[in-house]
């Protein structure tokens, strides 16, 4: 499984740097900006660093040639759920620093915004590599691509729906889902949907033939 | 203790169907899978490795059954598919990193000298190697973590005369222990003829037959003579016929010929080409 982590890594470093540099980025500009875009976009990104890495697995054969070496197919399936909660917490961090730090340009720190934050972002960030990822297993990621394309139309919509909570569509107001219980449900639900998703795939690809 | 044994192997595609088949290798010797392409090579070596799943049948690796014991059996065999599928940014230094992490007996020492006995370079992307380089490296990391069976699915196609040489030595040097095994499945007849001890061959997945080489080479010869002189032959004898306005060619079992024909000698190609020919009918 190491091996399979340190590969991915490798891959992750050379192929999708640009994601995480964009993280960067938006992570400076939303100190000065209340646009939450600026803070789901690139967690979205990052939430999908996986089904990147497996288009290039797929794209060189490795999908087939893992086959051969001593994992088995949970390992194969789950190094990418793994992946993907390495990057996303990473770009959360990213964010809720760029987030601490817009408090206190604007003299308003507050622990409480913070912690909602994280969470919004978090379960945000679980849903669209939850519902891309076992249509990628079974379908590969070709026929699967479709699946990423309508999960990116749920996810802007769904950005666009927690602005218009706010006073300007778009603007930043997390005031609304301060309520410690909705925002643990956004979090569980956001678990439970990554951990059913985790299992879908593995049965899904137990059940895969590689050829 | 047999390497491999296959009993009933049966796998069915809409358009192909792997038929019953049973080979078993000892170990200590190398068995080469001969085949036209699409004769079920690949698929053969996909079902060993639980790739695949199979209809019917049994596969036991080194003693140990392929679905009971998958991981086990995954430490033991080194494979190199005719594509060998590492990410193309990763250098050979870092695919064994990745490697020592995967397999318990991996040997950086063994590796490292692989590589340099291979010519392959460490530092170079594996997209930028050549495909004869690619399978090198394939084969490098199949034999880097002792194995003890190695499964080469079309090993040695695409490397040029010189490195096919060179890489059969180095399955030869593999054998000589009498603990390992190699089946090598391949349609260049003539690498499999250097190294092999048994050949199988493989027609539209139905297995034609599986016999020691030696054996094979002595149980067949070739005739040339006229159409008349062929009818003195048992027919049972007689494995193809190549007809001409000259007279007849013919692949014939040697001890049913009698003494007074010349009988030549031939090579695996030619027999396995006279054997798909009877095979179709042709």
């Amino acid at each position: 499984m190491k091996g399979l982590l340190l590969k991915d890594i490798y891959m992750a470093v050379k192929y999708c740097r640009v994601y995480f540099l964009i993280a960067v980025v938006f992570a400076v500009a939303f100190v000065w900006s209340d646009n939450f875009f600026l803070a789901g976009y690139p967690v979205f990104l990052v939430g999908a660093l996986s089904v990147n890495l497996l288009s290039y697995d797929e794209k060189c054969k490795w999908s087939l040639y893992a086959g051969t070496f001593p994992y088995t197919r949970t390992q194969l399936v789950s190094v990418k759920y793994i992946v993907t909660l390495l990057a996303l917490g990473l770009s959360v961090l990213l964010m809720g620093l760029g987030f601490a730090a817009h408090m206190l340009v604007a003299d308003d720190f507050q622990l409480s915004e913070l912690l909602t934050f994280f969470g919004l972002l978090l379960s945000m960030g679980l849903a669209s590599p939850s519902l891309m990822l076992p249509v990628i297993f079974r379908f590969g990621v070709e026929k699967g691509r479709i699946a990423c394309y309508g999960v990116l139309v749920f996810f802007c919509a769904a950005v666009g729906a927690i602005g218009a909570f706010g006073k300007d569509v778009g603007a930043l107001d997390i005031s609304v889902v301060q309520s410690a219980e909705i925002l643990l449900a956004a979090v569980l639900i956001g678990a439970i949907l990554f951990a059913g998703s985790w299992l879908l795939s593995i049965r899904i690809y137990a059940k895969r033939e590689l050829s | 203790m047999n390497a491999l044994e296959i009993t009933g192997l049966c796998k069915t595609y809409p358009d192909f169907t792997l038929d019953n088949l049973n080979l078993t290798l000892p170990s200590g010797c190398v068995m080469g899978l001969v085949g036209e392409n699409g004769a079920g090579k690949s698929t053969t070596i996909k079902l060993i490795l639980n790739m695949l799943r199979r209809d019917a049948g049994q596969v036991s690796v080194l003693g140990m059954d392929n679905l009971t014991y998958d991981r086990r059996i995954k430490e033991e065999v080194g494979v190199v598919l005719d594509d060998v599928g590492f990410p193309g940014c990763l250098t050979s230094k870092q695919i064994g990193n990745i490697l020592r992490r995967t397999y318990q007996n991996w040997s950086d020492e063994t590796y490292a000298q692989l590589l340099k006995r291979l010519g392959l370079p460490t530092d170079k992307a594996f997209d930028a190697f050549s495909r004869g380089m690619k399978m090198k490296l394939g084969i490098a990391v199949a034999m880097s973590h002792a194995p003890k069976l190695l499964l080469l699915d079309e090993a040695t196609s695409g490397l040029d005369p010189v490195v096919r040489d060179e890489v059969v030595t180095l399955f030869g040097e593999f054998t000589r222990d009498e603990n390992h095994a190699v089946l090598i499945s391949s349609h260049i007849v003539s690498d499999l003829e250097k190294i092999c001890d048994y050949v199988a061959f493989l027609h539209k997945g139905k297995l034609l037959l599986c016999e020691e080489k030696d054996a094979l080479l002595e149980k067949y010869g070739v005739i040339r003579c006229s159409g008349e002189q062929l009818e003195a032959i048992p027919e049972s004898a007689v494995h193809g016929v190549k007809r001409s306005p000259y007279g007849a060619e013919a692949v014939i079992e040697r001890e049913a010929v009698p003494a007074s024909f010349s009988v030549g000698s031939m090579d695996l190609e030619q027999i396995f080409l006279f054997l798909i020919r009877e095979a179709q009918g042709i």
